[in-house]
């Protein structure tokens, strides 16, 4: 770990899973897990993470729903979002990229798709920053 | 982004699935759909592709053997392969990582699915050039 690791969120509200991920994560990158909405969101107050993974059903606000909102906030629109969930079907699969997910993730969670997820689309968001022209 | 299509090497012994996965992707990328390892590397003897959609599972060379051998060829091992695969356990997604392709797509390939991996991978290996070339 140094300074310079990327920071990710984690919204679950299976602390079971929550705890998985964390492990699976924290070997390489800063990670903050909240197992709410609203906890998720007085974080993203303050700071700004790298990424966030984010459960698609938690009760009061759903992971779609805590979505909108990020996306709706022009100073977290560029994060990242990756859903994590236990539909296997392929309507569930498709509505997360038609919400604004960069993608998904099955649960329970595989280590390797994990780390090889999040690697790409922090990547990917590293470079859109810089904001070169292609 | 320039407005040259991207071209998409797409490598799948079933006709069936070659013919919806190129139908899926003509129009906004320059498809070459061949039905063989062997045709594959023939067509990249004078070719470089941006993108290469790879079967797993195909007679006499496997999708596994012809990514090994890009993999070997430095003037082909910096182009994004990812899997097609009829498998859905989480296995063979994180075999698919794990033997270097950049993603995993399960067939029948689903459209929305399909394009955001590709997009996200075309983007990524652009950046990462322009990036280079900085």
């Amino acid at each position: 770990m140094n300074e310079t690791a990327k920071k990710i969120l984690v919204v679950d509200d299976n602390s079971a899973h929550l705890a998985l991920i964390n492990g699976i994560l924290s070997n390489h990158y800063l990670v903050y897990p909240v197992d709410s909405g609203a906890t998720a969101l007085k974080f993203l107050d303050k700071h700004i993470p790298d990424l966030i993974l984010l459960d698609v059903e938690m009760p009061k606000m759903s992971g779609p729903e805590l979505l909108h909102i990020i996306k709706s906030n022009p100073k977290l629109s560029d994060v990242p979002v990756i859903f994590l969930t236990s539909h296997k079907d392929m309507e569930t699969e498709i509505s997360v990229f038609k919400l604004g997910a960069s993608d998904y993730i099955h649960k329970p969670v595989n280590d390797v798709i994990v780390l090889a997820r999040v690697k790409i689309h922090l990547e990917l968001a590293a470079y859109r920053k810089l904001g070169i022209s292609i | 982004m320039n407005d040259e299509p991207k071209n998409i090497l797409l490598v799948d012994d079933n006709s069936v699935n070659l013919t919806a996965i190129k139908s899926a992707l003509t129009g906004l990328y320059k498809v070459t759909a061949v039905n063989s390892g062997a045709l594959a590397l023939r067509f990249l003897e004078k070719h470089r592709p941006d993108l290469i959609l790879l079967d797993v599972d195909m007679p006499e060379m496997t999708g596994p053997e012809l990514l090994k051998i890009l993999q070997n060829d430095p003037g082909l091992s910096d182009i994004p392969v990812i899997f097609l695969t009829a498998n859905t356990d989480e296995e063979s997604e994180a075999e698919a990582f794990s033997l270097g392709a950049v993603d995993y797509i399960r067939k029948p390939m689903n459209k929305v699915i399909g394009l955001a991996r590709v997009k996200t991978h075309l983007e990524l290996a652009e950046l990462r050039v322009a990036v280079k070339n900085l």
